[in-house]
């Protein structure tokens, strides 16, 4: 034995210990090794390896890798009951540490739920009808110059081709939709009209309220919804009223055959009022010989949709024969529950695709929060974790495994996250979805039971923050050596540089959604007290409500003495668009061509720069001469010259009278371009502007509104405030201001529970520390500074780091929104800093406290 | 009559070594006895494969030794041939006994 001793191959015996099953290993490892030995002392070395090799490989078989025999199945059950009990038993002993963690995963959890259905609300649509796998828009597609790519339309004439050749539909509706005057009993108003056929209501699932469904059988009769009947008859019940319908010049009367109730929110097909679609056709073909229309069919049962398309591509070689100039490529079939997520990709389409922006937004804050939520989460499980220690030593000592361990922490896990699940429910649903519907207008409620994509993302949600939030505490619970723990010998700060990270991605993430929210208040702040570039607070248009009115408005106005002046006009500045198309030259670009009267931009109160204004005497300033203002200029690459500078539009040549400083002729969400004045004669006139003495201007309009609406019969008299042309962009911004003032609040007061959490912990922690320190004399500058030591420097290291980033993300975020948003400055930034400092001061200050407060004899006699 | 109650040439082979070597019977042990008396040497995996499959049938029974000396002090399975284990092997040889007793003394050779 003196002599080097010869073992046998490592790399075999390591590879039989990887495999073998631990309960087998000893008597067969003992087998091979005695082999080897037994070979080397008869034939030596080289033989004995290799039969050790050749053993090890012929033992790796099933029956010695796997690990559980049938016998030593246990009853799971008891040992999971017994885990709920603990978990329950701990939630309840670490009370402040368990509510601060269920509080901020269900607020977190609440927006994310909010944001799912915002998300669903944008994809999927159209999902409630029952025959939702057969019902197709035909689409086609074509080369055409105007469109080359898809459309949703398709031909009349080919439309009635189609349903009288093709096989295998089973019902068909054509869908066009008008906006026509309605008039019921001498009201008139404005609704939106679809022409359908009658198979629309057997092929589409709305809900029937009152009325005949096949009413629309007959072309006497009108279906409507239940907002449209409401409008048009008030709470009196609509069906078999009388209802008058403009169509092409003529009235024409309807009986109402049956009320539906309003669609569902995510539905592209609209309701509002049903027409029979013979109307639009008598109607459009005195005109015109053929038209498009938005064409759905169902096809019968078991039919293949290849089979329809082929059968209806067959058409085309003598469609196109006869359109030349409109030829057709190949029809689509495109399934209603995907036509609204690929509307815009054809042209006529019907629904709305998904709108990106707002969901990557809402889906961002969503995430923000989880995990701010998260990293909560796991910083505070960490150091409750360490209370623990004990008891996971007992546990191993006496056999517990790893692995039962860490399925024991995420069980508790399970509960805590399953709890906060539940009040996250609550949150959403009674707190912030109907906040998020005031602002965003829209109905979301939370149907559990009734939504399967719901169910399907609170479990997986579940499933997301129990592992994401637990796992990491498991597997370092579990990962102590009983020895150095019942020693005592463990560092009880060992994560503690991994906590500070954590902590400080919490800080940065606050940081900038603070700083979002900052900047959107500070600029809609900045939006609504911008200079329009002319005078808007005692400004009035009113539109004419026909020709007859014109002279009597006249009238009125020049004979009302509120009134300080007066302009006609067509272009209402603040409210219409004309984008058309000038040209200087090679240089070509979008500009907007409003015509108004001659001294309407004098009234407004322009800035000239350069050149004159209309004048109101000279007839000739109605012959294509522009008043632009300077963006115009810029973007055409002109010089004004008081002489002569021409433009043209079209084939018109048009020369410049004078040139006005940029004012804002649409919200702030759109940015200056060019935009030209051109004058027009009193005949085409279709609304005045008019500026009021000094007042009220509400009451101004209210009592304007009033006489007017004495001498003018069926119709509404609609009088606009220029000061308040913009709101609806102001309030849509404050909107999403509000959502970020709400990100903001929660995300800081989720960094607040984290932060006392960790505070909380580490105190209690070094209660003994801070008892003798008292005992000692320390004072409370001296207990502040023990306390704030280890959190200050965190916090100031995520205020470094996440001013420049909040500065990037805001700035894309608010530019892409705004077009006259101030730049991210110091004072928003600084004042951003102070909210989040204060807030973690304050939070810090309750710590201090509390360690100022504590009796040192309580914390030290039992030592 | 399951497949307990038949048994091959290599598990009446082994489960005789088990017999006779009494307290020593353990894989290795059968191993080398078996070279030594029949000249026959087996893969250690067959042995294992054969006793697990004896004491499923229940013709043995099995359980740890003590802590030994070789083998790195690592223990060993060891197997006692359990009492139907034996009437197996009497059943076999009775069988066998019976079936040489009618060869009779002038054995018939075939050329065919």
């Amino acid at each position: 034995m003196s002599k080097k001793q010869l073992h046998p191959p490592k790399w075999a015996d390591r590879f039989l210990a990887w495999y073998c099953n631990p309960k087998l290993l000893e008597q067969i490892q003992g087998d091979v090794h005695e082999l080897f030995y037994w070979k080397l002392s008869e034939e030596g070395p080289e033989v004995a390896k290799r039969m050790f090799i050749w053993n090890v490989i012929r033992l790796f078989r099933w029956s010695n890798i796997k690990r559980n025999s049938k016998r030593q199945k246990q009853n799971n059950m008891g040992i999971f009951k017994n885990y709920f009990k603990i978990g329950l038993r701990n939630l309840w002993k670490q009370r402040m540490p368990s509510t601060i963690n269920i509080i901020g995963l269900s607020l977190a959890i609440g927006c994310s739920i909010v944001v799912f259905k915002f998300v669903e609300y944008n994809y999927v649509k159209d999902n409630f009808h029952e025959n939702l796998d057969d019902l197709f828009l035909v689409t086609h597609w074509e080369d055409l110059e105007s469109n080359k790519g898809r459309s949703g339309v398709t031909d009349k004439v080919l439309s009635k081709e189609i349903l009288a050749s093709v096989p295998g539909i089973k019902y068909s509706t054509r869908y066009s939709f008008q906006q026509l005057e309605a008039r019921v009993e001498k009201m008139i108003k404005y609704n939106s009209v679809l022409y359908v056929d009658p198979d629309f209501t057997d092929m589409f699932s709305f809900e029937l309220l009152a009325g005949n469904p096949n009413a629309l059988n007959s072309a006497d009769y009108v279906v409507m919804d239940e907002r449209s009947a409401k409008g048009l008859f008030g709470e009196q019940s609509a069906i078999d009223q009388k209802l008058e319908l403009k169509i092409g010049g003529e009235w024409k009367v309807f009986t109402v055959g049956a009320v539906y109730r309003d669609r569902p929110m995510n539905s592209s097909i609209q309701i509002e009022i049903l027409l029979n679609y013979e109307h639009l056709d008598r109607y459009l073909s005195n005109t015109r010989d053929t038209w498009d229309t938005n064409l759905f069919i169902q096809r019968q049962d078991g039919v293949e949709e290849s089979s329809i398309v082929s059968s209806m591509n067959e058409l085309l070689p003598i469609h196109n024969k006869d359109n030349e100039v409109n030829p057709y490529t190949a029809f689509e079939l495109e399934p209603l529950r995907t036509m609204a997520n690929n509307s815009n990709e054809m042209s006529a389409g019907v629904g709305s695709s998904p709108q990106l922006a707002p969901i990557l937004t809402l889906t961002a804050i969503a995430v923000f929060m989880l995990l701010l939520a998260t990293l909560n989460y796991v910083n505070i499980s960490l150091a409750m974790v360490m209370k623990r220690l004990k008891e996971i030593g007992v546990r191993k000592v006496i056999g517990g495994k790893r692995r039962q361990l860490i399925s024991q922490f995420l069980i508790e896990n399970l509960l805590l996250c399953f709890l906060s699940i539940l009040l996250g429910m609550l949150f959403a649903h009674s707190f912030f979805l109907p906040g998020f519907n005031s602002i965003a207008g829209s109905s979301f409620n939370l149907n559990i039971l009734s939504s399967t994509n719901l169910i399907l993302f609170l479990l997986g949600l579940l499933a997301f923050i129990t592992i994401a939030s637990g796992l990491y505490p498991a597997v370092v619970a579990s990962s102590f050596k009983p020895i150095s723990i019942l020693r005592k010998s463990t560092q009880r700060s060992g994560n503690r540089i991994l906590s500070n990270i954590f902590l400080t991605f919490q800080m940065i993430l606050a940081m900038v959604t603070i700083v979002a929210a900052v900047m959107f208040v500070h600029t809609n702040r900045v939006n609504r007290a911008m200079d329009w570039g002319y005078d808007q607070y005692d400004k009035l248009t009113f539109a004419i409500p026909g020709d007859e009115y014109k002279e009597a408005y006249r009238d009125y106005i020049e004979s009302n003495p509120s009134i300080e002046d007066f302009a006609g006009t067509k272009s209402i500045i603040g409210q219409t668009l004309n984008g058309v198309q000038f040209k200087n030259g090679e240089v070509e670009t979008y500009g907007e061509l409003f015509s108004v009267g001659r001294n309407y931009p004098n009234l407004l109160g322009l800035e000239l720069i350069d050149g004159r204004l209309f004048d109101p005497e000279l007839d000739s300033d109605l012959e294509n001469k522009l008043i632009v203002n300077s963006a115009f200029l810029e973007r055409l690459q002109l010089t004004f010259d008081p002489d002569g500078t021409t433009i043209m539009q079209d084939s018109i040549e048009y020369s410049i009278l004078g040139v006005v400083d940029n004012y804002h002729y649409a919200d702030p969400g759109q940015k200056i371009r060019g935009a030209a004045m051109r004058a027009i004669s009193e005949e085409e006139y279709s609304a005045y502007m008019v500026k009021m003495i000094d007042g009220d201007i509400f009451e101004q309009r209210d009592e304007i509104q009033a006489s007017l609406q004495e001498f003018v019969d069926e119709k509404t008299v609609y009088i606009a405030v220029q000061s308040l042309l913009f709101d609806r962009f102001y309030d849509e911004v404050e909107g999403i201001g509000n959502i970020m003032i709400f990100t903001a609040t929660i995300a800081i007061l989720l960094a607040a529970m984290g932060l006392y959490g960790l505070v909380n912990i580490n105190v209690t922690n070094h209660i003994k520390d801070f008892g003798i320190r008292k005992v000692l004399g320390a004072n409370r500058k001296n207990l502040a500074k023990t306390v704030l030591s280890r959190f200050l420097y965190v916090l100031l290291i995520a205020i470094l780091i996440g001013c420049p980033i909040a500065v990037l993300l805001v700035e894309t975020l608010i530019n892409d929104i705004q077009n006259y948003a101030p730049k991210v400055g110091f004072g928003p930034l600084s004042v951003s800093v102070s909210i989040l400092l204060f807030v973690a001061i304050a939070t810090l200050n309750i710590q201090i406290e509390r360690v100022r407060k504590m009796n040192p004899s309580e914390t030290l006699r039992a030592e | 009559m399951g497949k307990g109650n038949n048994i091959g040439e290599l598990e009446e082979l082994i489960l005789l070594l088990v017999g006779v070597l009494r307290d020593e019977a353990y894989a290795v042990g059968v191993l080398q006895e078996m070279k030594s008396q029949t000249g026959r040497e087996l893969n250690i995996s067959a042995i294992h494969a054969v006793l697990n499959r004896l004491e499923e049938k229940g013709f043995v029974s099995s359980e740890m030794g003590g802590a030994t000396q070789e083998r790195g002090g690592r223990r060993k399975r060891f197997y006692k041939l359990t009492a139907a284990g034996r009437q197996m092997i009497d059943q076999v040889r009775e069988v066998r006994e019976k079936l040489y007793g009618q060869l009779g003394a002038n054995p018939v050779y075939s050329f065919a």
